[in-house]
């Protein structure tokens, strides 16, 4: 018990080290601009959960909050590289990939929740005091159940997304890899213009973008199973890219 | 315990940084790397610790070929430029980070190090409040510590005072006949009192100089 506290302690200690430098200022002034655009733009309805689930879902916010996110592992990959002291502890490539790897999902999942702080916030600001549960527009349940399946969802597939693309950096040259961030960052916001209903899980989606958008199911369950099956398929490529990256003679830097 | 280096080269984009060099480091002596700065000495260090790959060329552990299996040599600890501690933690509880990753010390063997490099009195200041030298003290600590087979030291000896460095010769004299230890420097001096090999670094090529 008290080795998992010190390890917490110490990965709490990380974060909040690398989130002190001056460069994360830019990750969070991206998050704040993620959130105060749709929070303006107009929403008719003054519900804080209505509201939470709007911003959740717009294109523009997940744009902005995939951008910060792949910035930050930019930061945090340039400065782990050269932690010698660190890495000459390691035995093998692998262990030091998996090791960047559970500091991508960590880092992701706290700038996630730094991201969900700043939604929350942005909301009650402009939710006039409707505080009152409301259900879900299309399934049966109450919103504030929906967004916490979104939010556990989101953080999922964040972890996954990240992971992926810091392997195929791995692979790619550094101007590739910058081009391909910069698409796929685009592609939440030109995706979202072609959304349509799904009543069948074979019509499931595989770019995993539709999941942060606001796409209605025929019901709760078929995006449950959906989702879960994206999350196989995610997996299934990162375990495949992480064999060929292993396989991979490569310097660290 | 040796090491051997066969023809290695290392180039970025076109330019050579290494040029075929060859050299075999046994168990039981210092070996010091001389040269001005930017002839390729922490570089050849990063080859010898796996962080590079030679583009031709290769380095042997007892006959292994780590990059090959694409693994790192084991039991090597280095100081190689300068560590990234944490600046809110004690110089105590950064060690006790960097052994918690193998978990093969105790507490005791930690201050040990403190002890040798004469850190000590501040194991309990926080590293935001060291001083240049006390910074490089911890970065040969935390290097020293899990008593490892090879220890690689760039530029070990900036800014700490003289009476810590002859400490810190008399130690590494002290523990050089189980272990291959290499010294990187731009100081001659240091090097004539610890090495017993030396290395001179100039323009790619590495030259042997002096053989005790």
């Amino acid at each position: 018990m008290k080795k998992k506290m010190t390890k917490l302690k110490s990965e709490f200690t990380e974060i909040t080290y690398f989130f002190n430098k001056k460069q994360s200022l830019l990750i969070y002034l991206i998050l704040i601009l993620g959130v105060i655009v749709p929070a303006f733009s107009g929403i008719s309805n003054y519900n804080l959960w209505y509201r939470i689930h709007f911003i959740l879902t717009n294109p523009f916010y997940n744009c902005l909050f995939f951008l910060a996110i792949a910035i930050n592992m930019i930061y945090l990959l340039s400065d782990f590289t050269k932690r010698y002291e660190i890495l000459c502890r390691y035995h093998n490539y692998s262990q030091i990939i998996k090791l960047f790897i559970k500091k991508i999902c960590n880092f992701t999942i706290y700038l996630t929740l730094i991201s969900l702080i700043l939604v929350f916030a942005g909301s009650i600001l402009f939710c006039m005091g409707e505080i009152d549960l409301i259900k879900h527009p299309v399934y049966n349940l109450y919103l504030i159940v929906y967004i916490l399946f979104y939010i556990i969802r989101s953080i999922v597939f964040n972890c996954c997304v990240c992971s992926i693309i810091y392997l195929i950096t791995i692979i790619l040259k550094k101007y590739l890899s910058i081009i391909l961030i910069i698409i796929n960052t685009a592609l939440y916001l030109l995706l979202s213009n072609s959304i349509e209903e799904i009543n069948h899980f074979y019509n499931l989606h595989i770019m995993y973008h539709y999941y942060y958008f606001d796409i209605y199911y025929n019901n709760f369950v078929l995006e449950v199973i959906c989702s879960l099956l994206e999350f196989f398929i995610l997996y299934f490529v990162y375990k495949i890219i992480f064999i060929k990256v292993i396989q991979r003679k490569r310097e660290l830097e | 315990m040796k090491i051997d280096l066969l023809n290695v080269s290392k180039n970025f984009k076109n330019i050579t940084i290494i040029s075929d060099v060859n050299m075999k480091l046994k168990k039981g002596k210092i070996y010091g790397f001389a040269g001005r700065n930017g002839t390729g000495k922490s570089v050849l260090l990063k080859l010898i610790c796996g962080f590079y790959l030679p583009s031709s060329g290769s380095i042997l552990f007892d006959g292994i070929n780590y990059n090959e299996k694409n693994e790192f040599p084991p039991n090597l600890r280095a100081l190689i430029e300068k560590p990234n501690f944490f600046p809110d933690l004690t110089g105590f509880d950064n060690l006790k980070l960097l052994a918690q990753i193998q978990n093969k010390i105790s507490d005791d063997e930690i201050l040990n190090a403190l002890e040798i490099v004469n850190l000590q009195d501040e194991k309990d200041k926080k590293y935001n409040k060291y001083s240049l030298g006390m910074k490089q003290k911890l970065g040969i600590a935390q290097a020293i510590m899990e008593n490892p087979d090879i220890l690689i030291l760039d530029e070990p000896f900036n800014g700490i005072e003289q009476s810590t460095v002859e400490k810190l010769i008399d130690y590494l004299n002290g523990i050089k006949k189980s272990k291959i230890i290499i010294i990187s420097t731009h100081i001659r001096d240091d090097l004539d009192k610890l090495a017993d090999v030396v290395f001179k670094f100039d323009g790619g090529s590495v030259v042997e100089e002096k053989n005790d």
